[in-house]
């Protein structure tokens, strides 16, 4: 890539990595990206360093590169070569880990994953996992010809674990006088799972069965439920996969919420200044920046408390993985002390992704959720004390 | 969402956030567009102006120079308020800071040694106003800080004496900690017990009185909270030298202030400003934001000029070019504060202000300012 060679050495990619701050043996987005690719270019070191898989594939070192460095991407494929070095049943492990859409197909989802089986399977045997969600949600058909119609990207996660969040998404894209197409049809992956682990071949290869998948329902837009997923269609396929979805307007469901929604949409919530967390994953400070969720939380009459912290050390599969525990559980204390150090009374917490919300709910011991999921409750709220209004007026 | 237009600025270093900070007090709406991470880090933290004259002499009262403002069109009291502003609005963001009590600058410690004159210096760094007996401790593995040279230049200097001591690193240390490592340590309950008994077993009785200088590695998050409690236990203060950059002083006042201006419902959009013009920016990705512009770009990292192959300077935000002499010593001077444009220009030179003789603080408080004064003037027209 162009901007490969470009590092000044100047070292802010270190200083907005989360990583580094709580892990002793990770040297650091610029030791393991930039620099580690010089002398990987210059054939004088074809050493790799095993603790280049602790870093969470956040690309906040990226993201504050001021040479446009593709630092995150660097270090992935350091990982990639480093891969071929690690032990058999780990790879095995990272291989599955890298189709979370397999994953959701399974008939259990254990709450915790026993001693035994963590140990056989190295996985973590403290993280919390997934519990399925069998809510269902309608298949994707449109259903009217003259309303107008978005796309929604049903991720891996939302589409096992988060089926309330996408039936919420709908709803409030159905009250804004709009339907939802849900796609794709078959459960598929963007390759963000994949390529955090560095398995950079293999990423390609699940993105591109979902580009492919996406491309039989054209639409105009297409929201996505996850940061992470945002990032990765809209920015990493073009750019690393040569994959693009034309025609397509890729952004996130929360931003297209605020873009649409008019003053009479805000207006029907009432002012209960209710109070709550709001936590912008690292990849969606990458991806989009901060503050469109504040904003949301706001115009919906509530009180946004923004958290403050950088990752919060679930990066997808990053925490079930035994050797990330300490880095995660640390990160995770961050998150607790964040609360903390703020002091504000408010018991839940907002978060796009459904593994940060895992694992936010584990360190902080808030209620967390999704956006969609928040606003659907507030809509639910709101009409029933419409209902109420209704009945009272008649009865008078 | 029908709402009052917002003011949109460009970049998030220093004067991006200043200006984003005063917006916001005076009732506006902010978008803050940025791409990469703002050069706060790459500052100490401590922020100075007129620090040497001409014959490179320490400045010992800035104001004195007040002449340098004319260029701005500021006079000494709206300069002197200015500092004030700022200096208040660092302390809601969190961070306290330490001025003089005459408007005189301070003095504070380099990496090599050297007291040189500061305006405004943050609580945690060590800065007095006369030089003073210190004891310096440093750790293995912090390259930057050589203890001998240190003591050697401090004493040279100021005709005081330095005691050093360098001390082993903690467990798990490894010769690949960056100050950021350290920082993250020292923020955890094990790295703070470690720190508090390591330098109780370096100090003996004697300089008993005089503060404990430490490199700058001292936490993110609990910074003073260590220091304080480090000089209930240690009965002394203790203080920190900025290293090189990064620093973690920047590093703390830029997160500290971001998480503030967040709270008070500024958003940050994470993309690159490809146009402006009288309406609104345009972005990389394709989308464009509307609302009044502030470009805030460029005044340390570079990000607001792109110079060309053939040795013409763009303004990357507006594509315009920017004339210039072409000779490279001029580069640095490079100004577009342009009063007829529809967006504002802060951080950037202007006003024949040298940022590396007049400080970098003061030409981005002056810069600020003066887009405030003309803001403020032309809706005192407008009203009329």
């Amino acid at each position: 890539m162009l901007h490969d060679d470009a590092c000044l050495k100047c070292s802010l990619c270190i200083t907005a990595c989360p990583v580094v701050r709580v892990d002793p043996l990770f040297a650091g987005p610029k030791a393991y990206g930039p620099e580690w690719w010089r002398a990987h270019e210059a054939r004088d070191a074809f050493d790799t360093d095993p603790h280049v898989d602790d870093c969470t594939f956040c690309q906040l070192c990226e993201a504050a590169c001021p040479a446009d460095v593709p630092v995150a991407h660097l270090i992935a494929q350091h990982k990639d070569h480093h891969r071929k070095k690690r032990p058999q049943l780990k790879r095995f492990r990272d291989f599955i880990l890298s189709h979370p859409h397999w994953i959701g197909r399974l008939p259990f989802s254990p709450r915790k994953v026993s001693a035994v089986v963590a140990k056989m399977a190295q996985m973590s045997s403290h993280a919390d996992f997934p519990v399925a969600d069998r809510t269902k949600f309608h298949s994707g058909r449109p259903y009217g010809e003259n309303i107008p119609t978005v796309g929604l990207f049903v991720d891996c996660f939302n589409r096992s674990y988060g089926g309330e969040v996408v039936a919420a998404a709908e709803r409030v894209i159905s009250r804004l006088g709009y339907q939802a197409v849900l796609m794709p049809s078959q459960p598929h992956c963007c390759g963000a799972a994949a390529y955090a682990s560095g398995l950079v071949d293999e990423a390609q290869r699940i993105a591109q069965d979902s580009a492919h998948a996406l491309r039989e329902t054209p639409v105009e837009t297409l929201l996505t439920l996850n940061a992470t997923c945002d990032g990765t269609l809209r920015d990493e396929w073009p750019k690393y996969f040569s994959l693009s979805l034309p025609g397509t307007r890729v952004l996130p469901w929360t931003d297209w919420v605020l873009e649409t929604a008019t003053a009479d949409f805000w207006s029907q919530f009432e002012e209960t200044n209710e109070a709550v967390w709001v936590h912008t994953t690292c990849r969606g400070k990458v991806a989009q920046g901060e503050g469109a969720m504040e904003e949301f939380v706001k115009l919906a009459n509530g009180q946004p408390l923004p958290l403050g912290i950088a990752c919060c050390g679930a990066a997808g599969s990053y925490a079930f993985k035994v050797e990330h525990e300490d880095a995660a559980i640390q990160l995770g204390i961050k998150a607790k002390e964040a609360v903390h150090r703020q002091g504000h009374q408010a018991e839940a917490m907002i978060v796009d992704s459904g593994t940060c919300a895992l694992h936010l709910a584990q360190y902080t011991g808030l209620f967390t959720m999704h956006p969609a999921l928040w606003l659907g409750r507030r809509l639910m709220q709101a009409q029933s004390l419409d209902k109420k209004a209704e009945v009272s007026n008649l009865c008078e | 969402m029908p709402m009052t237009e917002p003011w949109i600025i460009v970049g998030k270093g220093p004067a991006g956030l200043l200006a984003a900070s005063l917006l916001l007090e005076q009732g506006h709406r902010v978008v803050v567009v940025a791409k990469g991470q703002g050069s706060l880090p790459l500052w100490s933290g401590a922020l100075d102006f007129y620090s040497w004259d001409t014959k490179q002499h320490p400045v010992k009262a800035p104001y004195d120079h007040a002449d340098h403002l004319s260029g701005l069109s500021l006079n000494r009291e709206q300069w002197q308020a200015g500092w004030e502003d700022w200096r208040r609005i660092l302390q809601k963001v969190g961070v306290q800071t330490q001025v003089s009590p005459d408007h005189e600058n301070l003095l504070s410690p380099t990496l090599s040694g050297v007291l040189v004159p500061r305006y405004l210096v943050p609580e945690w760094q060590y800065a007095v106003t006369d030089p003073e007996p210190v004891t310096v401790v440093s750790w293995d593995g912090i390259l930057d800080l050589d203890l001998h040279l240190w003591a050697e230049r401090y004493q040279q200097h100021t005709k005081m004496a330095a005691k050093t001591i360098q001390r082993p690193g903690p467990q798990g240390w490894t010769a690949r900690w960056t100050p950021l490592h350290w920082a993250g340590y020292l923020d955890s309950e094990s790295g703070r017990r470690w720190l508090a008994d390591d330098l109780e077993a370096a100090l003996d009785d004697t300089f008993d009185q005089c503060p404990v200088l430490v490199p700058q590695i001292i936490g993110i998050r609990h910074t003073e909270e260590i220091l304080s409690d480090l000089r209930v236990r240690l009965g002394r203060p203790v203080k920190e030298i900025p290293l090189i950059a990064p620093c973690l002083g920047g590093v703390r006042i830029a997160e500290r202030w971001k998480e503030y201006l967040l709270g008070h419902g500024v958003r940050f959009v994470a993309d690159e400003v490809v146009g402006v013009d009288g309406f609104g920016v345009q972005l990389a990705t394709g989308g464009a934001l509307s609302g009044r512009v502030v470009l805030a770009t460029g005044g340390v990292l570079g990000g607001g000029f792109r110079l060309q192959w053939d040795r013409t300077v763009i303004n990357t935000a507006t594509g315009q070019s920017i004339a210039w002499s072409g000779k490279p010593e001029d580069l640095s001077c490079i100004g577009v504060s342009d009063a007829n444009s529809l967006w504002g220009v802060v951080g950037r030179s202007a006003g024949g202000w040298d940022g590396d003789r007049h400080g970098g603080a003061g030409h981005v408080l002056g810069t600020v300012l003066a887009w405030v004064n003309a803001m403020h003037e032309e809706v005192y027209c407008a009203a009329r």
